[in-house]
C-alpha cells in the first residue's frame, strides 16, 4: 500500500531549514534582479567605479528597484495568506479584496490633495504623506469591504469577493480618471506608478523606508498571530473555546496589514495576485500551519515579484518595451484564481 | 446524585431570541465525576444551553460559573484549559491532518511563541487513540468519512485536556460500535474526575452513557435526574409527541411507537 509521504511536524529545526532555504532562494533571485536588464551590465566597472554608468544603473536603478520588489512581494504574499487564514477563504488576496485598490485611491487623493495646496511631493514628506495615505485607504477599503459581505454576524466569503473585486475595478477606474485629469509632471508621475511598477521615483525618497517599517510591523503582528491563525481554521466558535477572540484578533492583523499593504500600494502601486499564487504554493508544498506558511510566503513572495520584474526587464529587449509587473503577475493570477475556484475544496462557505 | 461542588454550573440562565425565550430559567449543576446528558426534541434549546455553558453566548438573564468564578471573569486562554466544547458540525478551512488538528487542542497550554513539544504531540496521539482514531493521524481531515471527523474533534477536545467537557449529540454520524465506544469513554472519563455534559438524540445511548439526563422542552428543563428517574413513558411522550414504551434491563430502553 503507498501512502503519501508524511508531513513531517513543525519544530524549530524545520522552521530553520525552509527558511533559511528559502531566504537563499530570494537572495539568489535578487542577485538575479541585478544583474538581468536591458542593458548589459560591467560588473567591474559598476562596483569599481563610482563614476561610470553601470554604477548609476546598478545602484541607483536596479538596488532600489530590488528591494522594492522584495518588499512588495514579501507583504504582498504574507498578507494574501493572512487574509485567507482570517477570512477562512483560499480565494482572498489584498488585489481581489479590493485592498490594494483602496490603498492606491488613498495614495492619489493625498498626492493630489498634495498638488492642489502647492506643495511638491517632496515637502509632503518624500512619500510619507502617500503611504499614510495608502494605509488609510486599505484599511478603510478592507473595513467596509468586509462590512457590506457580513450579513447575519456572519462574513460571506463569495460576497466578499465580488464586492472587493467591484471596488477594485471602481478603484482602477476612479485611478485612471485622475490620471488623465492630473496635470504632466510630479504628481502624474506618482499615479502613473500607482497602476503597478517597481521603477524609483527620485522625488520621494522615504517611500521605501516607509515601506520597511510598515513591512516590520505588519512580520510582528503575523508573528504573533500565526497559531491564532491556525485555530481559526476550526471555526470562530471553536477558536474561542480554544482561547482566541477572533473579532480582535481580525481588527489587529487587518489594521497590520492595511498598514502594509497601504504601504506597497504607494511605493509600487496595484500589484495583483501574488498573494493568491505563493500563498498557494507554499500551503501545498509546506501544509497550512501559518507559523511556517506565514514566514515561507513572505520569502517566496519576495523572491517572486524580484523574479517577475527581472523577466519584464529581460523581456524589454526582444519585445521593444517594458511590461508593467503588475502584468505578468496578473497574466499568471488570473489562471490561478480561476483553478482554485473550480477546485471542489469547498471554498466559499460562510466562516 | 453526587454532593460534589459542581464544575460548571448554570444559575437561571435565560437566552432571549426575537422576543421568545429559547433557553428559559435553567438551572444546571455538572458535577465532577458525572456524564450529565442533554435530551429533549428539536428545537428544545439543548445547543444553546451547551453554548452558554461553553461562554459562546451570554445569557440575557442568570450567571454561569466555572470552578465557582462567573465564566465571565476567567481570560479566554485560562478558560480553554479548563473547559473544552466538541461543536455538532465540524468545519475545517484547509488540508489540515487529523493529527495537526487534533494538536490545536494543547493551544491553550504552550506559551506564547512555543511550538509543541514532544509532550503535546504524545498526548494527541493518546486522544486520537482513545476515539480510535490513531490510524487516521496522518490523513486530510477533508478527506475523511462523517464519523471519522467526529471522532477526530473528540480526539481534538481530549488533547485539550479540560476538566469540564461539553459535547454536542458526538454520535450523530457514528457506528453503533463507535458510539458505544464513546460512551463508554465519557464514563471513563468521569470516573477520573471530569465532569461530561452531552446533547444526545438517541435515549437509549442516553441512558447508557450517562449518569443523569436533564430534559428540555421549549427551553425549560422539565426533569433532571438519573436516567430511570426521568424516562418515563409519561414524560418522554409528552415532551416528543409520540407514544413510547420502556423496556427495563441493565439500562432503560426506550421504544417508540409508530
Amino acid at each position: 500500500m503507498t501512502r503519501a509521504p508524511r508531513r513531517p511536524p513543525l519544530t524549530a529545526a524545520r522552521l530553520a531549514l525552509v527558511s533559511a532555504a528559502l531566504a537563499l532562494v530570494a537572495a539568489l533571485s535578487a542577485l538575479a534582479g541585478l544583474l538581468i536588464g536591458a542593458t548589459p551590465l560591467d560588473l567591474a566597472a559598476a562596483l569599481g567605479d563610482p563614476a561610470s554608468v553601470d554604477h548609476t544603473i546598478l545602484v541607483d536603478h536596479r538596488l532600489p528597484r530590488v528591494l522594492a520588489g522584495l518588499l512588495t512581494g514579501a507583504v504582498l504574499a504574507a498578507s494574501g495568506a493572512a487574509l485567507q487564514g482570517l477570512l477562512r477563504n483560499p480565494l482572498a488576496d489584498p488585489f481581489i479584496l479590493g485592498v490594494s485598490g483602496g490603498g492606491a485611491l488613498g495614495a492619489a487623493l493625498v498626492a493630489l490633495a498634495g498638488t492642489a495646496l502647492g506643495l511638491s511631493p517632496l515637502t509632503t514628506g518624500g512619500g510619507l504623506a502617500e503611504s499614510a495615505g495608502g494605509f488609510l485607504g486599505a484599511l478603510l477599503a478592507l473595513v467596509v469591504v468586509t462590512a457590506l459581505a457580513t450579513r447575519r454576524g456572519r462574513i460571506q466569503p463569495l460576497d466578499m469577493l465580488l464586492v472587493g473585486a467591484i471596488f477594485n475595478a471602481f478603484a482602477g477606474a476612479l485611478l485612471l480618471v485622475l490620471q488623465a485629469l492630473a496635470e504632466a509632471g510630479a504628481v502624474q508621475r506618482v499615479l502613473l506608478r500607482l497602476m503597478g511598477s517597481l521603477a524609483p521615483d527620485p522625488g520621494q525618497p522615504l517611500i521605501l523606508p516607509a515601506l520597511a517599517a510598515a513591512a516590520l510591523l505588519a512580520a510582528v503582528a503575523l508573528a504573533t498571530g500565526a497559531r491564532p491563525l491556525n485555530l481559526l481554521a476550526l471555526g470562530d466558535d471553536t477558536a474561542r473555546t480554544l482561547g482566541v477572540h477572533p473579532d480582535r484578533l481580525r481588527l489587529r492583523l487587518f489594521v497590520a496589514l492595511s498598514l502594509a499593504i497601504g504601504a506597497v500600494v504607494a511605493a509600487t502601486g496595484m500589484i495583483g495576485f501574488v498573494g493568491l499564487i505563493v500563498p498557494h504554493g507554499v500551503r501545498l508544498a509546506l501544509g497550512p500551519d501559518h507559523r511556517l506558511m506565514l514566514p515561507a510566503s513572505a520569502l517566496a513572495g519576495a523572491a517572486f515579484v524580484v523574479l517577475a520584474d527581472a523577466g519584464v526587464r529581460a523581456l524589454a529587449g526582444p519585445l521593444g518595451t517594458e511590461l508593467p509587473v503588475g502584468a505578468l503577475t496578473a497574466t499568471l493570477g488570473g489562471p490561478t484564481f480561476l483553478w482554485l475556484l473550480r477546485r471542489g475544496q469547498r471554498p466559499l462557505e460562510a466562516t | 446524585m453526587t454532593a460534589r461542588p459542581p464544575v460548571l454550573a448554570a444559575q437561571a440562565v435565560t437566552v432571549r431570541r426575537a422576543g421568545r425565550a429559547i433557553v428559559d430559567a435553567v438551572s444546571l449543576a455538572l458535577p465532577a465525576g458525572q456524564v450529565t446528558g442533554l435530551i429533549g426534541p428539536n428545537g428544545a434549546g439543548k445547543t444553546t444551553l451547551l453554548r452558554v455553558l461553553a461562554g459562546l453566548t451570554a445569557p440575557d438573564t442568570g450567571a454561569v460559573t466555572l470552578d465557582g468564578r462567573p465564566l465571565a471573569a476567567w481570560s479566554a486562554r485560562e478558560r480553554a484549559r479548563r473547559l473544552a466544547l466538541v461543536p455538532a458540525q465540524a468545519e475545517v478551512a484547509f488540508a489540515w491532518t487529523a493529527l495537526e488538528l487534533v494538536l490545536m487542542g494543547r493551544a491553550p497550554h504552550l506559551a506564547l511563541g512555543r511550538l509543541e513539544a514532544a509532550a503535546d504531540h504524545q498526548a494527541a496521539r493518546d486522544a486520537l487513540a482513545r476515539v480510535d482514531a490513531l490510524a487516521l493521524a496522518d490523513r486530510p481531515f477533508e478527506a475523511l468519512s462523517a464519523g471519522e471527523q467526529q471522532r477526530v474533534m473528540v480526539a481534538r477536545a481530549l488533547a485539550q485536556a479540560p476538566q469540564a467537557l461539553l459535547l454536542d449529540e458526538p454520535t450523530s454520524h457514528l457506528d453503533p460500535a463507535h458510539a458505544l465506544r464513546l460512551s463508554a469513554l465519557l464514563r471513563e472519563l468521569a470516573a477520573q474526575g471530569h465532569a461530561v455534559a452531552v446533547v444526545f438524540h438517541d435515549l437509549n445511548l442516553a441512558a447508557r452513557a450517562c449518569d443523569a439526563l436533564a430534559l428540555m422542552v421549549d427551553g425549560r428543563l422539565v426533569a433532571a435526574g438519573p436516567p430511570d428517574q426521568v424516562l418515563t413513558p409519561a414524560r418522554l411522550s409528552a415532551a416528543y409527541g409520540a407514544e413510547c414504551r420502556r423496556v427495563e434491563g441493565p439500562f432503560v430502553s426506550i421504544l417508540w411507537e409508530p
